[in-house]
């Protein structure tokens, strides 16, 4: 008895989804009578349409268990087959995307919602914390930069023609 | 229009990687001094076209400004097509950087047929400008569609074509509004 609430207190500090933030990309996670369901939006009236949605087993971390895409109402699905640490991560295609990893533990009831305090892990890989409009001024100051080198190099060589 | 990664083979992904490389070098060794700020602008009008999205029958579409790229560079929007979905990659996620010869490719040669197009002299230049705006985004959408289809993927993915001709349109009608811009102001732009 000692031995398994252990066991649920070191998974519940562990492992687990909830309520994650991360940029923009608001992600809830609800287990439903065992099915995990995940709403992602970037606001709660804006959910996130159509979104690649890739998720991982913590038998298999590295490569997709399975893929597909949010609904409408930015809802997606998955029935966990094993215990211990999913992931999943979410990508709108246009620069927002969310990783969360969570928690299936052994005796999780019928329906609950996981809490923020459950969350193993979120975060925007792909971000890098920078918003849209830094990107685009760091991607047009790498492509003018090389531009200028490269004009460079050839006004050096002087004037060539095919 | 982005292939991410994971949905073509890798070996096919590498050869065209590879293939795009070598492209690269043969259609952009030779640029000139002055080509390459041309290059560089419509380098930067591409890595940002992506980013203008319009949403169509549940999804999205966004420009590519492909034909726009072919009339101003000719063989030389091939690398400037390479760089800005490199770009694309790295910083917004738009396709995969295993995907990014396949995707340049496709790219490339909506660009090129844009080229071609354009390169018909018979034809009134703003007919040419249209047409070459409508290929510069169904050729790259009808090699995708050709692809997935070799993947492995049911012949409704051949729908995809009908949003992207919607996509077209709305290329071509840009591609006229910029050939008459720059006819107006910069025409020999238009005739290097």
């Amino acid at each position: 008895m000692v031995k398994k609430t252990l066991l649920l207190i070191t998974l519940s500090l562990l492992v687990s989804t909830g309520g994650a933030l991360a940029h923009g990309v608001n992600v809830e996670t609800t287990f439903k009578g065992g099915v995990v369901v995940v709403r992602s939006s970037y606001s709660p009236t804006q959910p996130l349409v159509n979104a690649a949605v890739t998720i991982y087993s913590p038998g298999d971390p590295g490569n997709a268990w399975q893929t597909g895409s949010t609904d409408k109402t930015g809802h997606f699905a998955f029935v966990p087959d094993m215990e211990g640490e999913w992931t999943f991560v979410v990508d709108d295609r246009k620069g927002h995307m969310n990783r969360t990893a969570v928690a299936v533990l052994p005796d999780m009831p019928e329906e609950r919602e996981i809490t923020e305090d459950e969350v193993v892990e979120s975060a925007e890989p792909s971000g890098n914390g920078l918003s849209k409009i830094h990107k685009i001024i760091i991607g047009l100051s790498l492509i003018f930069g090389i531009t200028g080198i490269f004009y460079g190099l050839k006004a050096r060589q002087g004037p060539k023609t095919e | 229009m982005h292939i991410s990664d994971g949905i073509i083979n890798t070996p096919v992904c590498i050869a065209a990687n590879v293939a795009a490389l070598g492209l690269v070098y043969l259609t952009g060794r030779k640029a000139t001094a002055e080509e390459i700020p041309q290059m560089g602008m419509t380098g930067a009008a591409l890595f940002v076209a992506s980013l203008i999205h319009f949403p169509v029958a549940g999804t999205s579409i966004h420009l590519g400004l492909f034909g726009i790229a072919g009339i101003i560079l000719g063989k030389r929007s091939f690398p400037v097509v390479f760089a800005a979905l490199l770009f694309q990659s790295l910083i917004f996620q738009h396709g995969g950087l295993l995907t990014l010869g396949v995707n340049a490719i496709n790219m490339g040669a909506g660009a090129y047929a844009a080229w071609m197009i354009w390169r018909i002299a018979v034809i009134p230049e703003s007919i040419r400008s249209i047409m070459a705006g409508l290929t510069g985004i169904l050729v790259p959408a009808l090699l995708m569609v050709i692809e997935f289809r070799i993947t492995g993927y049911g012949t409704a993915i051949a729908l995809l074509l009908l949003v992207y001709l919607l996509a077209a349109l709305i290329e071509g009608g840009i591609t006229l509004s910029a050939v008459l811009f720059l006819r107006k102001v910069k025409p020999e732009i238009l005739d290097g």
